[in-house]
């Protein structure tokens, strides 16, 4: 029943954004870059659910996105925000406290790390991603639209990821 | 916060199969299975009109933030379209006269006008969803309308691109930008090369073809040279030339072209039902 609960909410989430990168996120760039939301969303379920759920979630989260892309192969964003979310998940198990400023930064650093790994694989499929002139600017804009939105993805995450039979006070990660 | 870290195991289990099954779907796209392509234009016909509805809804909004983010750029342009439109005005007179010179030598040859190609008119449906994808628009015209694979798309101004996928009621334009489109051009001389965009933003660049003996100067209009086995048909405007450098390594010039379709606001579009001979 738990289990059935932690899918349906991680789907709300996971739609919603998908709506809000459809609806929103192409009408306001910022100096040309597009807020990619589907990988906070994978990053947001590393830092809260750890590497598993940072998988799945990514998984799904890319591969929407790739079914939205105009072109390209589909397939390589559920690779790469797999990837991102299971490290990240991975990395989070490790520290033991994380304050607000510190969980913005590892969603950045991990924003910019998905969208360095999708450059690398859309490169080998023929895509021109890493050698896109505008790349260092999507990844640098594109990490810290992500880490200022953080705070609103992660609350949402840790909503999708509460356990109704775990106690309020969830230890010492606070993000 | 309920790190699921109590089963490394089974955790490592569905990371390997989420893995694996992005894998699989990277092989199986690269071979173009069916049932992905059409779970792909089910998903632009589903979703792509979401974007549309919230790009009416938002319009107000987009363009004050397009006010702000963009005010450099917009004075850069403004201040580019004053000198084009200075230049057009000279050029307009001309045209007219010349276009009265053709219509006459037209008549007394009894020559035909080419045949034009049936349009459909389309508008761009919604903005790139992603970052990576400043190389194609969406157009709210698909299958449904007629749409095909290898379609022109143009403006009155020029090319745009060619459509790339198409979905029931959308359609996916590769633009002129896109490195990947290779196109035949034909400059005023009748000699013919080809071309190919540098990404968005920048120059259409003729790098292969053009002869240094070939007749070009600054401002000459580059086409699409409608070859056999071309994939446009001829004389759609590409753009002008605004710079010549000679390639003495591959005894060519290398001509940089400004692109005569404003690609940074496209709205309506038309798509050419004219496809590419097998």
């Amino acid at each position: 029943m738990i289990e059935v609960v932690l899918v349906v909410r991680w789907s709300v989430l996971v739609i919603t954004a998908l709506v809000v990168q459809v609806g929103v996120a192409p009408e306001f760039p910022v100096l040309g870059v597009v807020v990619n939301l589907m990988l906070l969303v994978a990053v947001g379920a590393g830092v809260v659910g750890g590497p598993e759920r940072g998988a799945v979630v990514g998984f799904f989260c890319g591969f929407l996105l790739d079914l939205l892309r105009g072109s390209g192969a589909l397939g390589l964003s559920a690779l790469a925000y797999t990837l991102v979310g299971a490290a990240i998940g991975a990395t989070m198990t490790q520290v033991l406290q994380v304050r607000r400023w510190s969980s913005m930064a590892i969603v950045a650093a991990g924003s910019a790390t998905g969208t360095m790994m999708f450059a690398v694989e859309g490169q080998l499929f023929g895509e021109r991603t890493l050698t896109n002139p505008r790349l260092w600017t999507i990844v640098t804009v594109g990490a810290l639209l992500n880490g200022v939105l953080s705070p609103i993805v992660l609350r949402a995450a840790r909503w999708a990821e509460r356990r109704d039979d775990e106690p309020k006070v969830l230890g010492a990660i606070d993000v | 916060m309920a790190m699921n870290a109590r089963r490394p195991g089974r955790s490592r289990l569905t990371i390997l199969v989420m893995v694996l099954a992005s894998i699989t779907i990277v092989t199986l796209d690269a071979k173009d299975v069916p049932v992905l392509r059409s779970l792909r234009s089910t998903a632009l016909d589903v979703l792509s009109p979401i974007g549309s509805a919230f790009q009416s809804v938002t319009g107000p909004l987009r363009n004050a933030w397009r006010g702000v983010t963009d005010y450099g750029d917009l004075e850069a342009e403004n201040r580019r379209l004053r000198e084009r439109l200075d230049e057009l005005r000279g050029r307009s007179e001309a045209s007219a006269e010349l276009a009265v010179e053709n219509r006459k030598l037209r008549d007394q040859l009894a020559l035909k006008t080419e045949t034009p190609i049936p349009t459909i008119v389309g508008r761009v449906a919604t903005g790139n969803f992603t970052s990576f994808d400043d190389n194609t628009a969406i157009v709210d015209r698909g299958s449904d309308d007629g749409v095909k694979v290898g379609n022109p798309v143009v403006t009155k101004g020029g090319l745009v691109g060619r459509v790339q996928r198409v979905s029931a009621t959308r359609a996916v334009v590769q633009l002129v930008t896109d490195p990947d489109l290779v196109l035949g051009i034909k400059v005023k001389s009748n000699d013919i090369g080809t071309g190919r965009g540098t990404g968005a933003g920048k120059p259409f660049l003729v790098d292969s073809g053009i002869d240094l003996t070939d007749e070009v100067a600054k401002g000459d209009l580059i086409t699409t040279a409608g070859t056999q086995d071309s994939q446009m048909p001829g004389g759609i405007p590409i753009g002008t030339v605004t710079k010549i450098a000679r390639n003495q390594a591959d005894l060519v010039q290398v001509l940089e072209v400004r692109l005569a379709a404003d690609l940074t606001r496209l709205d309506f579009v038309q798509i050419l039902n004219w496809v590419p001979p097998s």
